[in-house]
């Protein structure tokens, strides 16, 4: 069974069509990252998963239950909100207990976990009200609370972008220290963040399903390679040679160094000597690596107009 | 679920928060300055002019009559200002969404919102009708404390009612001000109602706020006052079914 389950779902508000005809599978135990741009329809897609939202049709299930029917999945999932927002009257060891109150906990359990929750994201120091936190700090507490019940799930949005360096290292760190005992659902736009903690993602455009894949698959499926050479010298003679190779559909010259974005990794390996060697320009390093997701994300999502 | 703890974290909330100084003392202030003012008043209007005014001896009467009058207007005022926001302000802020992606039923969190302002604003009469029992004591000599007790639990029962539309409109609005604006014109409305027919004021919750001087006076008894008093409790479970109704449909 999958964590999360969404069939055909579409999201409209008023003439606006927010999400269409989504399908998407969270395999348990994946960090799932869901990437798109600002407005691509993330958002709106998790507040629908959390019972936020109403959807205008389509079914999604989220631990095997069917959010229209009941909302009892709820206990088994948690939250954190692009901007996490408290009482700030209290403290962090107050919210958490409220929080964790809400789902039942006991006390003695209850008590053992907000401990183990400070500590893992760094709060267990703290003994100020909510009202005086930094940014990241409210960010890591968000966080917490939504780890409090020990969820199958937990849905996080946009956890690291509004956040510094620090921050995000912080958050991203705290991530990396649960995520091999809960499904993760991790919707960004900060594609090396998603690069660093998810396995499997699926990229969203104008509420629409682009791509969906482990980064792996899709850096076979979309990326081809990309080839990095220092040269003695660029002529425009090999510059030109090589816009005329079907394998290259990329050229960047930054001084000496050539990166060319390789479809057929062979070919590349056979030609590309052979046209240095026409041109009589000598190498200085020649390396070739996978495309990062940020190259297939930028190769797949359509720019804005178009 | 979670009822229990939302009330109480409601409680929590108003004891750590300024709310639990606004109402509390200012209905407090009436408490101790309505027979005061009432004592004084003659001296007060004999010194404001070289004209001799006549002002007819000032009574116990008159000093419960002042203290309603002030948790009237500047009083319940007060009440809807303090509680406008009490859903609202929290879809609005984004605490809302924090707390409805966990399993938490909307009713109860308007109905522990509720809960709690009843509590704050009931402890806060106590308090106050005491002062002023005291006080008229004191300032008049007498002062009725079966007359004015049933004055203060007619007036306390429209306060439910006024908390009741106020919490209902906070869960309807998406703004506090916009719940406050429906709260101030149900208010209105709750206090031109009467005026329209004799015959159906009796079921006007808006009628709770005369009562207190016609029991004082003694030309009204209690059991004449219990069709606006049941009418206001049935409001009140109107308006905050309605509230609880809209924002069930809601998008938070």
């Amino acid at each position: 069974m999958a964590a999360v389950e969404i069939d055909r779902l579409t999201k409209k508000f008023g003439p606006v069509t927010a999400v269409n005809e989504l399908t998407l599978h969270v395999p348990k135990g994946t960090v799932f990252g869901f990437l798109g741009r600002n407005g691509a329809g993330k958002t709106t897609t998790l507040r629908v998963l959390l019972g936020l939202a109403k959807p205008t049709a389509g079914d999604v299930r989220v631990l095997g239950r069917s959010i229209r029917e009941d909302r009892s999945y709820l206990q088994r999932v948690g939250f954190l909100p692009d901007v996490p927002v408290f009482y700030n009257w209290m403290t962090a060891r107050e919210y958490l207990r409220f929080a964790g109150e809400l789902f039942g906990l006991g006390s003695a359990k209850l008590n053992r976990r907000i401990e183990e929750l400070l500590e893992l994201v760094g709060l267990h120091k703290e003994k100020n009200r909510i009202g005086g936190f930094s940014r990241g700090m409210k960010q890591r507490l968000g966080l917490a609370q939504a780890l409090i019940n020990d969820p199958e799930v937990v849905f996080l949005d946009e956890p690291t972008s509004a956040l510094d360096p620090i921050g995000r290292k912080e958050v991203l760190d705290s991530i990396n220290a649960f995520k091999d005992r809960v499904t993760v659902f991790f919707s960004s736009h900060i594609l090396a963040d998603v690069q660093r903690v998810c396995s499997r993602v699926a990229i969203i455009d104008r509420g629409e399903l682009i791509t969906e894949g482990d980064i792996a698959e899709l850096r076979r499926k979309y990326g081809g390679r990309t080839v990095e050479i220092e040269v003695t010298e660029v002529p425009d003679d090999l510059v030109r040679k090589l816009g005329e190779v079907h394998w290259c559909e990329r050229i960047e010259v930054r001084g000496n160094v050539l990166e060319l974005g390789a479809s057929e990794v062979e070919k590349a390996a056979r030609g590309l000597p052979e046209l240095l060697a026409e041109t009589r320009v000598g190498i200085i390093r020649m390396e070739s690596r996978e495309p990062d997701l940020e190259e297939i994300f930028v190769k797949l999502v359509k720019p804005d107009g178009s | 679920m979670g009822a229990r703890v939302l009330f109480r974290k409601e409680v929590t909330e108003i004891l750590k928060t300024y709310k639990i100084y606004v109402i509390p003392l200012l209905f407090l202030v009436f408490g101790f300055a309505s027979p005061v003012i009432t004592k004084l008043l003659p001296d007060i209007l004999a010194g404001l002019s070289n004209m001799e005014i006549v002002v007819p001896e000032m009574s116990w009467i008159d000093a419960f009559d002042q203290f309603f009058k002030n948790l009237n207007q500047i009083g319940i005022i007060a009440v809807i200002l303090m509680f406008m926001g009490r859903v609202a302000e929290e879809k609005h802020r984004g605490t809302a969404t924090m707390i409805l992606s966990k399993p938490v039923s909307r009713t109860a969190w308007v109905i522990a919102k509720f809960g709690a302002a009843v509590l704050l604003v009931l402890l806060s009469m106590i308090p106050a009708y005491l002062a002023c029992c005291i006080y008229t004591k004191i300032l008049f000599g007498t002062a009725s404390v079966a007359l004015s007790l049933q004055a203060t639990s007619v007036f306390a029962v429209y306060v439910i009612y006024v908390i009741g539309f106020t919490v209902g409109a906070s869960a309807v609005m998406k703004t506090q001000v916009a719940a406050g604006g429906v709260s101030v014109g149900l208010l209105i409305l709750s206090s031109l109602l009467p005026a329209f027919s004799q015959k159906l004021s009796r079921f006007c919750p808006g009628s709770l706020t005369g009562y207190p001087h016609s029991l004082l006076s003694g030309s009204m008894s209690l059991s004449e006052a219990f069709p606006a008093l049941l009418s206001a409790l049935v409001s009140t479970v109107l308006f905050l079914s309605v509230g609880i109704f809209a924002f069930e449909r809601q998008e938070v």
